[in-house]
């Protein structure tokens, strides 16, 4: 992003409190023009109230919200420039699909052709043309939802706000509806705005995604950044599954972490603890046990099949006496063949360094 | 810093106001004084009149005092606690073992019995009353053994029994309701664990069906015993010698034209029911969360027994029903009672009687109507803008609450409150005297309806309430983001899916204001007579017969009103709502 160009959407130091509640606890963001934003945390984590307040749908205690330059903090929402779709579509049950699209178009006095054309062109959009004269209690879940969509559409507005559209919907048509959503979004180029707590949506959707916990944000990346360099344990915990172990610095180069001593850096003093994590699908099953300081024998608790992959949960024996290491491994059908696995035995496994994450205390 | 202090000083940061929303919290403010002349400011003046005396002087409990001191008088009060208790003990009753036939068993006839017993609703509760006359009175059939053809038996009708008797009848269908709704709510899951567990059917009764319907069991019980403690029109007419609180009410202010122990009565008629209220409230809140979105409806299984039973006992209360409105029927075309027993329609010329005769009963339909169509909209209208408004959330909140206030109100003190406050020609407001504006609307027919409106105003307005609770939330949302105005939306959106309810709560208006004495028999003027006000008037008057006649009259308007609604509401429905079909 260069200089010149300031973000389309800018939140400022926003705080709202419900009672003793903390929703919002100064948050700050900034939203480039054309950008797919998910913010993606847990129920209760302030994401919904985030984006109402965008919307003006809840008013702040303090902060601010700029959309393309203009400070938008005080208007009602009939005053900004948003189209919102909710997970419950809130299409209007006594009007038709194509009346619902309609319903923005028909405020002053429009020439009704024109706006037939948009409510058209709309539909053709979301490939419903032939369902205009439906009524919502006839048509599907996905059906209602890209009505909505294409109702929030209609006006052609700055900002699409997404709240959990998806959620509402069985596995298999949000699939189909992520990778419509985000098709349609990069045509329109329309600035968008999506809450969910779904990670996989987050993930395949969009640009970048904001982790939120308790009020609070706790990384913001592109999807592959929240995966793969998770800025904390949280994030690291939220977005996908992670193995935490708890290490102790020996050296520069060196954490101990049960019979394991690991080549990870980091800027603690030696001695001190910290938390080391690894993703399941990271941690490498062997056939034989070499002499290497990121390899040991792990008992093989249990072993759950699902369908893509084996789940194992592992169990690696410390020295003295401290508390075994537990460990969730994923192995793919190919390399579950390679080494036969069934429960109550042994297995080499190995932590590779370079996948391994370091959480220092704070 | 404690949150408190922390939410005092916090910088909040509060939208600007466009012309849309200063014209919702202009409307806001005109429900919320609406409520005030309606309910808040007649109800303060009666409170303090029954501590003033008649030159309107501070006199503190002395009227209260003088009340109990007079045995006449404190009598009543017991009188009125015996009678609404036992009423209500018998009512509840009853009623839950027809509900209980109704939703548990398998027996035959079902929406048969479900229209008869919701017949007391139609007529005035006088009407019962008559009913009861000829039937038990000193010349009724059963007295008399249908006039000597059999043996007789008198069982006594004037006094406690005739009052219990009428009382039951015109409170049950309301007890029926409540729990119909309780019962209806069940949760087959349960049953189904309970049999698995091989519970027997007592313990499963005992366990699972009681505690699930406990809630609606009390609710009940105070919705009767308000009924039954604050009607007039029973008592009024079998009560004989028996005094109760509401024709004590009557004989202060219509005999003796003692206003000030007319509003220390009230106040005293005011303090179980406004108890009763708010215990409901709180029972109403604990219910909510009983039944889960993913409860299975219970399908009754058939058992020969148990269905011949229930039904035999339905069979048993619809023929009283039916008998009642019968006997009215009947009683209003017989020549000569007891003598002439040919028919025909002698006593529907009221020419010859007291009462207002057939003008009374067309001003009866036209405030009807009217009530139903101003009460219609006033509760919608308010029911909107509190559930729906946006902004001034503490006068959304007051008007919410004042709007629950006329359920606790017996229609005799919203009578007698609106004497008091409509009446009088000045205000003194702190030593200011202004003329009252709202003094001209005496001795008119806007002041029926509006005390019409008040009277049914938290039944009207809590079904209005449910209906917008169960919209989508987010539709003003998507509407503000369309930048649609709030006032469109309400009229293309909002109104159109909520018009089942809203139809719904005009009939409810239309049948009580038709049938109610209580608040308008203080209200009426003598060029503006009304149908149900002259049943008791002839009644009083001995012309009895004229008296059956009027209630019949008023019971074929409003089981007929309501019959035709069926007819068109479902055609417009049809045709109007094809959206509802999926």
């Amino acid at each position: 992003m260069a200089m010149t160009t300031p973000p389309y959407l800018q939140i400022q130091n926003l705080t709202k409190t419900f009672g003793r509640f903390t929703a919002l606890g100064n948050v700050s963001l900034a939203v480039a023009r054309g950008e797919f934003v998910c913010i993606l945390g847990p129920s209760g984590c302030g994401k919904t109230t985030l984006l109402r307040i965008v919307a003006g749908l809840e008013e702040q205690d303090a902060g601010r919200v700029i959309q393309d330059n203009r400070d938008i903090s005080r208007l009602p929402p009939a005053r900004r420039d948003f189209g919102i779709v909710f997970q419950s579509y809130a299409l209007f049950p006594n009007l038709t699909a194509m009346e619902n699209i309609a319903y923005g178009l028909r405020n002053g006095k429009p020439r009704a052709d024109a706006v037939n054309a948009q409510v058209s062109k709309l539909l053709a959009l979301v490939g419903l043309s032939e369902f205009a004269r439906k009524y919502p209690a006839q048509l599907s879940g996905g059906q209602q939802q890209r009505v909505a969509l294409a109702r929030a559409l209609a006006l052609e507005p700055g900002l699409l706000l997404l709240d959990e559209p998806l959620s509402a919907l069985d596995a298999r048509v949000r699939a189909a509806l992520r990778g419509e959503i985000t098709a349609l979004q990069e045509r329109l180029g329309v600035t968008t705005l999506m809450v969910t707590h779904d990670q996989t949506e987050a993930l395949t959707m969009a640009d970048r995604i904001v982790v939120m916990n308790q009020g609070c944000i706790e990384q913001v990346g592109t999807p592959y950044q929240i995966y793969c360099e998770p800025a904390t344990p949280f994030v690291a915990d939220f977005v996908g599954e992670m193995n935490f172990l708890s290490g102790t610095v020996r050296s520069e180069r060196a954490v101990l972490c049960g019979p394991f001593a690991l080549n990870v850096s980091h800027t603690a003093m030696p001695g001190s603890a910290l938390t080391l994590a690894i993703r399941p699908e990271d941690i490498r099953v062997h056939q034989e046990l070499r002499q290497s300081p990121d390899m040991a024998l792990a008992n093989v608790d249990a072993v759950e099949f699902l369908g893509a992959y084996y789940r194992l949960h592992l169990r690696v024996s410390a020295h003295n006496h401290a508390p075994d290491l537990r460990l969730t491994a994923h192995l793919v059908h190919d390399a579950a063949h390679l080494a036969p696995i069934a429960p109550n035995t042994t297995l080499p496994i190995q932590l590779p360094a370079h996948l391994v994450r370091v959480f220092e205390p704070r | 810093m404690t949150a408190l202090a922390r939410s005092l000083i916090k910088p909040r940061v509060t939208q600007v106001a466009t012309r849309d929303e200063w014209l919702m919290w202009g409307l806001i403010a005109l429900s919320a004084l609406w409520l005030m002349i309606g309910v808040v400011l007649p109800l303060g003046e009666i409170a303090w009149r029954s501590v003033s005396d008649e030159s309107g002087h501070w006199v503190g409990w002395a009227n209260y005092a003088k009340y109990f001191g007079t045995p006449a008088l404190a009598n009543s009060f017991s009188n009125s606690l015996f009678v609404s208790l036992v009423s209500t003990l018998i009512a509840v009753t009853l009623a839950f073992v027809y509900a209980y036939a109704l939703t548990r068993t398998a027996m035959h006839g079902k929406s048969f019995f479900r229209i008869v017993a919701m017949l007391p609703i139609y007529a005035p509760s006088v009407a019962h009353a008559i009913a009861l006359v000829y039937l038990f009175g000193k010349k009724g059939l059963v007295t008399t053994g249908v006039f000597g053809l059999v043996p007789g038996w008198d069982i006594g009708l004037y006094g406690a029994t005739g009052i219990i008797l009428g009382q039951v009848v015109y409170c049950f269908p309301q007890a029926l309701l409540i729990l119909l709704v309780g019962l209806s709510l069940s949760d087959a899951r349960l049953y189904e664990a309970s049999i698995a567990l091989r519970a027997s059917s007592w313990r499963t009764f005992i366990t699972v069906t009681l505690p699930s319907i406990k809630y609606s069991l009390v609710s009940a019980v105070f919705v009767c015993f308000t009924l039954v403690f604050t009607d007039f029109g029973v008592a009024k007419v079998v009560g004989g010698n028996y005094n109760v609180l509401a024709t004590d009410i009557y004989k202060q202010v219509i005999g003796q034209q003692n206003f000030m122990m007319g509003a220390t009565i009230s106040i005293l008629l005011l303090a179980p029911t406004a108890l009763a209220f708010v215990v409901d409230r709180l029972v109403q809140r604990r219910q909510m969360a009983l039944v889960t979105s993913r409860a299975v409806p219970l399908q009754p299984k058939p058992k020969r027994w148990v269905d011949r039973a229930a039904f035999g006992f339905c069979a048993l209360i619809a023929a009283t029903f039916i008998g009642l409105m019968g006997v009215v029927l009947y009683a209003s075309l017989v020549q000569v009672w007891p003598y002439q027993l040919n028919l025909g329609l002698r006593h529907y010329n009221f020419d010859l009687v007291g009462g207002g005769g057939l003008s009374a009963y067309f001003n009866s339909v036209q405030i009807a109507l009217y009530t139903a169509l101003f009460g219609t909209c006033a509760v919608f209208g308010s029911a909107y803008l509190i559930e729906k408004g946006r902004g001034v959330r503490w006068l959304r909140t007051a008007t919410y609450l004042i709007s629950m206030l006329p359920m606790a109100l017996p229609g005799l003190v919203i009578g007698l409150a609106y004497i008091f406050f409509f009446n009088q020609p000045t205000w003194n407001i702190l030593g200011v005297v202004l003329p009252n504006p709202l003094n001209p609307l005496y001795n008119t027919m806007a002041i029926l309806v509006i005390s019409n409106i008040v009277h049914f105003y938290t039944v009207a307005f809590l079904a209005a309430m449910t209906a917008l609770k169960q919209m989508d939330p987010e539709f003003e949302s998507v509407a503000a983001s369309l930048h649609v105005p709030f006032y469109r939306t309400l009229w293309l959106i909002t109104v159109p899916v909520s018009l089942p309810a809203i139809l719904e709560i005009a009939m409810y208006f239309f049948v009580n204001a038709m049938v109610t004495v209580s608040a308008v028999i203080f209200l009426y003027s003598p060029e503006i007579k009304l149908a149900a006000v002259a049943i008791v008037n002839m009644e009083d008057a001995g012309d009895v017969a004229s008296a059956a006649a009027m209630s019949a009259l008023v019971i074929v308007t409003s089981i007929g009103v309501r019959v035709l609604y069926e007819f068109v509401s479902r055609g417009i429905l049809r045709r109007a709502q094809a959206w509802r079909s999926g």
